[in-house]
C-alpha cells in the first residue's frame, strides 16, 4: 500500500524536460552550445529561439520560434541580459555591464543602429553564435592572442574596406609589428592587440591628438618625456600624429639604435644631419654604440673568464644593472635633451668600465693559473726524460 | 726495511713478490699497446681522487646541482681545475680502453686461456660508459638534460622490459631531478663499488697470466715485468698527467647554461662522443624496416653486436690454436671504422 502511494506521489509530481535538447542533441548547434559559457547558466534554446521547451510535438515546440536574426536584433537581444546587472551578477559579479552602451557608441554600432549596416560586426561576430567562450578561454575568439584573427575577419577584406576608408592593411601591418610578435610568439598576454588601442565593445579609432594617451598607457615613461620635451610645440603645431610620426600606428617595429643612424635615422625625415636635432641625433646614436658596444664586448668576456674557473657572479649582476641605465637612457632620447640622457648613460658606463678592468684581472688569474700548470707540464715532461734515461742506463748496465 | 721485515715475519709476501719478480713482458713490434690498460687504469685513479674531492661539495639535486658546480669551479680553491680534471680524465680514460680493448681484440690476446680477462675487461669498458652516461647528467645544464632524455629514450624502445627500464633510470616518465638524483647515486656508489671489485680480478688475471703474445708475431724477446715495464708505465702515467695538466688549463671544461626542463630543445644535441656512433646510426635508420621500428632494429643489432664481442673468445675456435682467422679480423676491421666514421659524421653533421 505504501509503495502504491509513494509512485502516485512520484507520478504526479510534473518534470520539466527540456525538448529542445531531445531532439536537437546531436545538432552541431547543440554541441557548441554545450560548451559555451551560457551552458548551465540557465541560457537555453529558448532563452533567444523562444519556442516550448515542454511540448514533445514540433508543430507546438516550434511555436513562435525564431530563427534568423538581423544584426541589430543580436546586438538587442545579448544586450537584454548582459546589460542587466542583477541577472550578471548571478554568475559574474565582476562581468561589466555596459556592453550594450559601448557598443552604441562605436563605429560599428553607430553603423548599425543608424544607418542600419548590416555589414557590421555584431556580438555574434566576435563572440561566435552558440559556442560563446569566455575571454580568458584560450579557445575564445576574443582571446587575447586571438582577437587580430577574428578582427581580421572583415577587417582584412580590402573590397568591403573600402567602403568605410579604410585601407584593409591594417591587419597585415599589426602582424609585422614588435606586439604581434609578443603576443603570438612570445605568449605575452598583456602586450596590445586591436582591443587594447581601439576598445573592445566601444571599437573607436583613437584620433590624432589621443594616439599618445592610448601609447601611454603602456609606455608611460615615453609619453611623459615626450610631453615636456622640445618637440611637443611642433608636434602641436603642425598636427604631427604623436608616437605615429616616429613608430607607425599599426605596424610599430621592434626598436633598435639604428633608428638614430646618421645616415638613414628616423631624425633625417625632418632634421638635417647637421642641424641642432640632427647633431643630437648622432651623438644619442655614437654614445648609444659606444655603451652597447662594451657591454656586449663584456658579457661576452666574462662569460669566457666564469667558463674558465673565475667567479664573475658578481660582474654579470653589475652589467644587468649597466643594462637597465642603457635602456634607461634610450627611454630618455624621448626627452630629446643631452643632459639627463648623458647623465643616466655616464652612470652605466663607469660601471662599465669598472667591470672592463675585473674582467681583464680575471683573465690575467686564468693566463696565470695556465702558466702554472703549463710550468706543471714541462717538469713533469722532463721527469719523464729523466726515467727513460734511467731506465736506458739500467738496461745497458745489465747487457753491458 | 724494517716495515718490509715487520710484514714478511707475518705474511707470506714472498709469493707475491714472486709473481712481479718472475713476469716477463714480451717484446714485439705492438709492444707499446700493453701501456693502454695501465693508462685507463692511471685516469681511473684520477677519477677515484678528483671524484671524492668534487663529492665534498657537489649536491646531487635539481636545484642544488648547477650552482654547487659553479660554486665548486668558481668559490672553491683550485675547484676549476678538480672539476676540469675530472671530466678531461674521464674521457681520456674511456678512449684509453677503447684503444686497449681493439688491441686487445686484434692481437687476439682474448684466446685461451685469458677468455676471463677478455669478459671483465669488456663489462669494464660498459661500466666506463655508464660512468660517462650518469655523470655527464651531475652538472644539471641544458646540453647533459636534452642529451641524457634522447639517451633514456633509447631504453625504452628495448623489446619488451624497454619501458620499465626507461621509467627505472629516469625515475618516473621523463628525466627530472629524481633522475639527477638516482644518476648521481649510481655514479658515486653502485658504479665505483662494482668496477673497483671486477677491475682487481682483471689486474689479478693478467698479473699470474702475464701479458699475451700475439699469433705469428716475432717475438724479439722479453723484459722484466719489475723494474722495467713498471718503470715504463710510471714515464707513461707521467706523460698521462703532463697532458690532463694541460688539457685542463689550455681548454677548462665549460659548465653551459643551467638546465631548464621546461624549455625547447636546442637544435643539434648530441650525446659525448663515445655514444655518437650509436647516436648517428641510429639516426640514419629508416623510420620503419620490415614492419619494424627502425630505432628497435638498430638497438637489436647493437646488442648483438656487443654479446659477440662479449664472446668472441669462445667463438674464435682458430685462436684457442695460436692460428690466425681473418674473419675475426675483418669483423674488427669493419667495427672500428663503422664507429669512426660514424663518429665523425654526427661530429660534422
Amino acid at each position: 500500500m505504501r509503495k502504491i502511494f509513494y509512485i502516485l506521489i512520484l507520478i504526479s509530481v510534473p518534470v520539466f524536460s527540456n525538448q529542445c535538447i531531445e531532439c536537437h542533441k546531436n545538432d552541431l548547434n547543440y554541441k557548441d552550445w554545450a560548451e559555451s559559457a551560457h551552458f548551465n547558466v540557465g541560457v537555453d534554446c529558448y532563452t533567444c529561439h523562444n519556442g516550448n521547451p515542454e511540448e514533445n510535438k514540433k508543430e507546438k515546440a516550434h511555436l513562435n520560434i525564431k530563427i534568423r536574426f538581423s544584426k541589430k536584433e543580436i546586438a538587442l537581444l545579448c544586450g537584454n541580459c548582459h546589460k542587466d546587472k542583477n541577472t550578471i551578477a548571478r554568475f559574474n559579479p565582476n562581468l561589466p555591464t555596459d556592453q550594450l552602451d559601448s557598443y552604441k557608441t562605436s563605429k560599428h554600432g553607430i553603423s548599425l543602429f543608424s544607418k542600419n549596416d548590416e555589414n557590421v560586426a555584431t556580438c555574434t561576430d566576435c563572440h561566435n553564435y552558440h559556442k560563446i567562450l569566455k575571454v580568458d578561454n584560450p579557445l575564445s575568439e576574443v582571446y587575447p592572442s586571438k582577437v587580430v584573427q577574428t578582427c581580421s575577419k572583415c577587417h582584412s577584406d580590402k573590397t568591403l574596406m573600402k567602403k568605410y576608408g579604410i585601407s584593409g592593411d591594417e591587419v597585415e601591418e599589426y602582424k609585422k609589428s614588435v606586439h604581434y610578435d609578443l603576443i603570438s610568439y612570445k605568449n605575452e598576454l598583456s602586450a596590445p592587440t586591436c582591443d587594447d588601442c581601439h576598445g573592445s565593445h566601444g571599437a573607436i579609432p583613437p584620433g590624432v591628438s589621443s594616439i599618445r594617451f592610448v601609447c601611454g598607457n603602456c609606455h608611460i615613461l615615453n609619453q611623459e618625456m615626450f610631453e615636456g620635451s622640445p618637440h611637443k610645440k611642433p608636434w602641436e603645431e603642425n598636427n604631427f600624429k604623436y608616437c605615429e610620426e616616429c613608430h607607425s600606428n599599426h605596424k610599430v617595429l621592434k626598436t633598435s639604435d639604428e633608428l638614430l643612424n646618421p645616415e638613414k635615422g628616423l631624425c633625417l625625415n625632418c632634421h638635417t644631419k647637421k642641424d641642432k636635432g640632427g647633431t643630437l641625433m648622432v651623438y644619442f646614436y655614437n654614445e648609444l654604440k659606444k655603451n652597447e658596444g662594451l657591454l656586449e664586448e663584456n658579457g661576452k668576456n666574462a662569460k669566457r673568464a666564469e667558463q674558465g674557473g673565475i667567479f664573475m657572479e658578481d660582474t654579470f649582476i653589475n652589467l644587468q644593472e649597466a643594462r637597465a641605465k642603457l635602456v634607461k637612457a634610450r627611454t630618455l632620447i624621448h626627452t630629446f635633451t643631452k643632459e639627463k640622457f648623458d647623465e643616466t648613460l655616464k652612470e652605466g658606463f663607469e660601471v662599465l668600465l669598472k667591470e672592463k678592468k675585473v674582467i681583464e684581472n680575471a683573465f690575467k688569474e686564468l693566463s696565470s693559473r695556465r702558466k702554472g700548470l703549463g710550468l706543471f707540464s714541462i717538469l713533469a715532461i722532463i721527469l719523464a726524460i729523466l726515467i727513460y734515461l734511467k731506465i736506458k742506463d739500467m738496461e745497458k748496465k745489465k747487457n753491458g | 726495511m724494517k716495515i718490509f721485515e715487520w710484514l714478511k715475519e707475518r705474511y707470506d709476501l714472498d709469493s707475491i713478490l714472486h709473481i712481479f719478480k718472475e713476469k716477463e713482458v714480451p717484446v714485439h713490434r705492438f709492444s707499446f699497446f700493453y701501456f693502454f690498460g695501465g693508462m685507463a687504469l692511471f685516469f681511473f685513479i684520477v677519477q677515484i681522487f678528483s671524484g671524492i674531492f668534487l663529492l665534498i661539495y657537489y649536491q646531487g639535486t635539481a636545484d642544488k646541482a648547477y650552482e654547487s658546480v659553479k660554486y665548486i669551479m668558481t668559490k672553491v680553491p683550485y675547484g676549476w681545475l678538480i672539476r676540469s680534471i675530472h671530466s678531461w680524465s674521464a674521457n681520456l680514460m674511456i678512449l684509453c680502453i677503447f684503444i686497449h680493448m681493439f688491441s686487445t681484440y686484434f692481437l687476439k690476446a682474448y684466446r685461451k686461456p685469458r677468455e676471463l680477462t677478455w669478459a671483465t675487461g669488456f663489462i669494464l669498458l660498459s661500466l666506463s660508459l655508464a660512468f660517462g652516461f650518469t655523470g655527464y647528467l651531475l652538472p644539471w645544464n641544458k646540453l647533459a638534460f636534452f642529451a641524457t632524455r634522447v639517451g633514456t629514450d633509447m631504453l625504452n624502445k628495448i623489446p619488451l622490459i624497454g619501458t620499465w627500464l626507461g621509467a627505472v633510470a629516469r625515475g618516473g616518465e621523463d628525466v627530472t631531478g629524481a633522475t639527477l638524483t638516482r644518476f648521481f647515486g649510481i655514479h658515486v656508489t653502485v658504479l665505483p663499488l662494482i668496477t673497483l671489485g671486477l677491475l682487481a680480478i682483471h689486474l689479478y688475471f693478467i698479473q699470474i697470466q702475464g701479458m699475451s703474445s700475439p699469433i705469428g708475431e716475432k717475438i724479439k724477446g722479453t723484459m722484466k715485468f719489475f723494474p722495467n715495464f713498471l718503470l715504463r708505465d710510471l714515464l707513461v702515467w707521467i706523460i698521462c698527467l703532463a697532458v690532463l695538466a694541460g688539457l685542463a688549463s689550455l681548454f677548462p671544461w665549460e659548465l653551459g647554461e643551467k638546465a631548464d626542463p621546461f624549455s625547447p630543445a636546442p637544435a643539434g644535441i648530441k650525446p659525448e662522443w663515445y655514444f655518437l656512433f650509436m647516436f648517428q646510426a641510429l639516426k640514419l635508420l629508416p623510420a620503419h624496416i620490415i614492419g619494424f621500428e627502425g630505432e628497435l632494429i638498430g638497438i637489436i643489432l647493437f646488442s648483438i653486436g656487443g654479446l659477440l664481442v662479449f664472446l668472441v673468445p669462445f667463438l674464435d675456435k682458430r685462436a684457442e690454436k695460436e692460428e690466425k682467422d681473418p674473419q675475426f679480423k675483418i669483423f674488427g676491421l669493419v667495427a672500428l671504422i663503422f664507429i669512426l666514421i660514424m663518429t665523425i659524421y654526427a661530429w660534422l653533421d
